[in-house]
């Protein structure tokens, strides 16, 4: 016993669009110089199918009227098969603008049909997109009552017949266009008159087409469809109805794309730690950046305040078209514990969300954590990165808190270092030389040092460099 | 009949002179002994901030905090330094027992990014002290940082020139050094739960 849930959506053309405007003015989406649809606002002011778009212009001054991206509804097709992988595992896909869902196998997990449906209708319309739905024991029965009789649902095969009888002939997917307009001058204009006549005599005279057409819708052939398989990476595109260059038009359009992106990455119980963001703009200029984590994460709303903070400070060469979201590595995620008290495993979380907050705006060059290196050389002794620090042997000796980017030169009058006065050298020297074999040959003479004011300092001597002060730190 | 006084209640914020009961702050002990005498409630105070008032450096400011720092580095917090004003010389810290995997270095490029910085680390509750050297700060901007320590709980120091002493600020514990010979002159100029007490001289030694 198979049913077939069909989804239908039949304003997908329009909605690509409008789903990213945030106000509801008139929008019409057009092909070839012809209106192909348009949304209530613009069908207010008189604007119908297949008007000339001169025409339209001419009714309404303030319509927008977009070009049909056909790619782009196969891809928000393939995002909302995507989606519906959530109810069951076999999702048909049905170009331009429907799906076939085989959800028999779920509905003991759902205990029922109407739960799914109870389910997936005000999950679509936060998603936005309109639908029309309709099931059969046939996949092509479904799809037919999902155009022309939305939300009828047939559970028994022996109702179909009686159910289906009543629709026009219109609705048929027939390959060879012209059997529709033999069959209307027959007088044929139902489906249960063309179920009357002899069989024979319709596969004489129209070809085996129509008879397995009509079996397939009502059971009596297979009726295979092939399941969609997703792909292992996430990538969306969201043209803009309009060029902008406001951060904030941007941020409204890939918060659509970001809970998306959320979902996908639910289905699969992964994680995204790389999205990577193009900005088209004209003449085939993109602007890249991507929002890295330090680890995995799926939450869209943090991504979304991440990316609010890297827009505000991105400089673009020219008002943007059309954005590009997209995530090619999937990560598991680590379970989050769920504990009364505070793990090591959570403050390493809000660690790693501050770092991410700064490194967000200031750049990943600009934090860092210092640690120290196997070298006598004082400057080459330590380094800085984001790596966690490797325990080392530390050398015994003092080291000033504070060290010198560059060494600073001072002037000297005879033995004795100037640095906003004289300076009086205090501990004993000790010297400090690298190998032969490095590049920078290091030989010093290291020297604790107050000045006048009395601060401390460590000051150096070259040697054999016409005995060169330099300042190189400040005991702190 | 009832005193005044005692008819009102018993507020948080609100002090009384005539009690000993202050309202009581956490504080991590200095690690000095004299100092821990000095402030009130016996050291720096934790969810609050203090700023350290110097006229030049290399006088002993850093080696004041390090204790408290160790401290908060060894029991797992991390520490944050703001761009600081030189490099923080990783073995130096090392030798002062601080904990190298919870250091922390900031360097934003704007001095607007700076505060700004300041305050999301404050604010993060990770954080058991975060050091800035603000090259700026008005009393808006400081009482921003002040609600930021408080609500994550954490120690903020901040480094600034003896010349800004006669500015007002929100910080709960402001200090001046100076060195005097060999040994730091310490003078409380604000201490937030406490009289001010008088200035005391410290040796700090180079090593712990």
């Amino acid at each position: 016993m198979s049913l077939w849930l069909a989804l239908h959506f039949p304003r997908l053309a329009l909605e690509i669009y409008s789903r990213q405007l945030p106000d509801d003015g008139p929008l019409a989406v057009s092909e070839q110089q012809r209106i192909y649809l348009c949304n209530e606002a613009a069908q207010n002011h008189g604007i119908r199918q297949a008007l000339s778009v001169s025409a339209a212009l001419a009714l309404d001054q303030t319509l927008l009227i977009v070009p049909r991206d056909a790619e782009n509804e196969e891809n928000t097709l393939e995002q909302l098969a995507q989606w519906a992988g959530h109810y069951t595992s076999h999702v048909s896909l049905q170009p331009p603008h429907s799906l076939v869902l085989e959800i028999a196998g779920s509905m003991r997990y759902f205990r029922g049909f109407s739960p799914i449906i109870a389910d997936i209708s005000p999950k679509m319309q936060e998603i936005g997109y309109y639908m029309q739905y309709a099931a059969a024991p046939t996949p092509s029965a479904a799809l037919l009552l999902a155009k022309a009789a939305p939300h009828t649902v047939i559970q028994d095969k022996n109702h179909l017949a009686r159910t289906l009888g009543p629709m026009s002939i219109n609705h048929l997917e027939l390959p060879d266009p012209k059997i529709k307009p033999k069959l209307r001058a027959m007088g044929i204009s139902r489906l249960d008159e063309c179920l009357h006549l002899p069989r024979a005599g319709l596969t004489r005279r129209f070809g085996p087409q129509l008879t397995q057409t009509l079996d397939r819708l009502l059971g009596h052939q297979a009726d295979p469809r092939p399941a969609y398989q997703a792909p292992a990476f996430f990538r969306q595109n969201c043209p803009l109805p309009a060029e902008t260059d406001q951060a904030q038009a941007l941020i409204f359009a890939c918060r659509r794309m970001l809970l998306d992106l959320t979902r996908f990455l639910q289905l699969r119980a992964k994680g995204a730690q790389q999205v990577d963001f193009r900005l088209f703009h004209r003449k085939h200029c993109v602007t890249q950046f991507t929002l890295s984590l330090l680890s995995p994460s799926q939450d869209s709303q943090y991504l979304l305040m991440l990316l609010t903070e890297q827009l505000e400070r991105l400089p673009l060469p020219a008002p943007v078209l059309e954005i590009q979201l997209q995530v090619t590595q999937l990560f598991s995620l680590s379970p989050k514990p769920l504990t009364l008290f505070p793990t090591p495993e959570q403050e390493t979380a809000d660690w790693t969300t501050l770092v991410e907050r700064l490194s967000a705006r200031l750049g990943q060059d600009a934090i860092g954590r210092p640690d120290c290196q196997e070298d006598y050389r004082p400057e080459q002794a330590w380094k800085m990165d984001l790596q966690e620090p490797t325990p080392t042997l530390h050398p015994p000796q003092t080291r000033p808190l504070w060290l010198l980017q560059h060494p600073q030169a001072l002037s000297s009058e005879g033995s004795t270092p100037f640095h906003n006065g004289p300076l009086e050298l205090l501990s004993s020297m000790e010297r400090i030389e690298n190998a032969w074999w490095d590049a920078i040959p290091v030989t010093r003479d290291y020297f604790m040092a107050r000045n006048s004011q009395g601060s401390l300092l460590w000051v150096y001597r070259e040697r054999g460099n016409g005995a060169q002060w330099f300042l190189h730190g400040i005991f702190s | 009949m009832k005193k005044s006084s005692e008819s009102l209640p018993l507020l948080p914020g609100l002090w009384r002179g005539f009690k000993a009961s202050a309202p009581q702050r956490e504080t991590i002990s200095t690690g000095l002994p004299a100092l821990d005498e000095l402030l009130p409630h016996g050291g720096w105070p934790l969810g609050a901030l203090t700023e350290i008032l110097i006229d030049q450096e290399g006088i002993g400011e850093l080696r004041l905090v390090m204790p408290a720092l160790a401290k908060l580095s060894q029991g797992g917090r991390w520490l944050t330094w703001i761009a600081p004003p030189y490099v923080p010389y990783a073995p130096a810290l090392a030798a002062h027992n601080i904990d190298l995997r919870k250091v922390m270095l900031v360097r934003p490029r704007a001095d607007s990014d700076q505060l700004w910085a300041v305050e999301q680390a404050l604010r993060s509750g990770t954080c058991g002290a975060v050091l800035a050297w603000p090259s700026s700060g008005d009393k808006r901007q400081l009482r921003r940082l002040q609600l930021a320590a408080e609500s994550g709980n954490c120690l903020g120091l901040l480094f600034r020139s003896v010349r800004t002493a006669q500015h007002a600020s929100p910080a709960a514990l402001r200090l001046r050094l100076h060195i005097t010979g060999e040994q730091l002159e310490i003078t409380p100029i604000k201490c937030q739960g406490g009289w001010p007490k008088k200035p005391i001289k410290l040796a700090l030694p180079l090593i712990p």
